[in-house]
């Protein structure tokens, strides 16, 4: 059974601005909404670049949760999102930057209600697994519930200031 | 993607049961039972799927549905859906060009058994076998997903 754990940090404007501009970065964009947001679970649907899924998954457990993710059809995910999912939909612009041989920083950058937020995670194999952060990795957030994505549908990033 | 259009009856008698019927079990959860998104996690003998209906009204839904591994929907029924789940025998009953699905559902709602038929558009006649009783195609106590949090053995007679 597939488990998640990962942890989330914050990444400053101008780093980002600054590292897409030195490594041609190119980001996928993204358009993801919820189906379900509570505590015991969450299913979202998800467009990115070519492919689009449905994910569930379960209650946070110490950094981790169940996660379930299945391919469906583009068609589908965008009706889904449009007809079906909670208000307002996450869209974001994803940059995978490689942290070593088999594993990626994902760096997204939040648009819309969201737009300023740009966070970084890694997802890790094992939750005490040892990580080296580069200098544009900022404030860890893993814990910080507001920065959950599910969240940020109920509570923008743009309300809390 | 379907548009689903159904009408939903309670059954008078037993006559639709012949001999050497057989049906089909099914365990079902749900991970979301909001009208317009409802998520169903369904485990049947041979397959089991993962059913997304949005869409306003019961008889004309949005329904999506996506084959899932039996190994997920054992974790996604026991561990991840809303408690309990729903067990039910299904038999298909034909009836004329209709094919009628009859439940009869197990444990939290025994005594339970619903028939279903699905219409080709909304207003198509449907001509009615004699074991059919009261239509409750509208009414939500009948829901698959209200069967979760109300069961039938709860309600009061």
């Amino acid at each position: 059974m597939p488990v998640e754990i990962e942890r989330k940090f914050l990444v400053n404007k101008n780093d980002l601005r600054d590292i897409i501009k030195r490594m041609r970065l190119k980001g996928t964009e993204q358009l993801q909404g919820y189906l379900c947001i509570n505590e015991q679970r969450t299913i979202r649907i998800r467009v990115a670049g070519e492919e689009s899924f449905v994910t569930i998954k379960g209650k946070v457990e110490s950094q981790s949760r169940k996660e379930f993710e299945y391919e469906i059809p583009m068609q589908d995910a965008l009706i889904l999102l449009h007809a079906s999912c909670l208000r307002p939909l996450i869209r974001k612009t994803r940059y995978r930057i490689h942290y070593d041989e088999n594993n990626f920083w994902e760096v997204d950058e939040f648009h819309d209600e969201n737009e300023g937020l740009i966070i970084a995670e890694m997802e890790l194999v094992y939750p005490t697994q040892f990580l080296i952060k580069p200098y544009w990795v900022g404030e860890e957030v893993t814990d910080d519930e507001r920065y959950y994505n599910a969240r940020l549908v109920s509570y923008p990033y743009k309300s809390w200031k | 993607m379907n548009i689903e259009i159904e009408r939903k009856f309670l059954v008078k008698n037993n006559s639709w049961k012949k001999d050497g019927i057989t049906g089909t079990f099914y365990k079902q959860g749900y991970l979301s039972i909001e009208k317009k998104r409802t998520v169903r996690v369904r485990m049947g003998e041979d397959h089991c799927y993962l059913n997304i209906k949005g869409g306003s009204d019961e008889k004309f839904r949005l329904e999506f549905e996506y084959e899932i591994p039996r190994k997920d929907a054992l974790v996604l029924l026991n561990t991840i859906c809303i408690q309990p789940i729903i067990s039910k025998t299904r038999y298909l009953v034909r009836h004329h060009e209709f094919c009628w699905e009859v439940d009869e559902f197990h444990e939290e709602n025994e005594g339970l058994v619903l028939a279903e038929a699905e219409l080709l558009y909304p207003g198509q006649y449907l001509q009615l076998p004699d074991w059919i009783g009261r239509e409750v195609t509208d009414d939500f106590h009948y829901y698959n997903a209200n069967l979760v949090v109300d069961p039938y053995q709860h309600w009061k007679q």
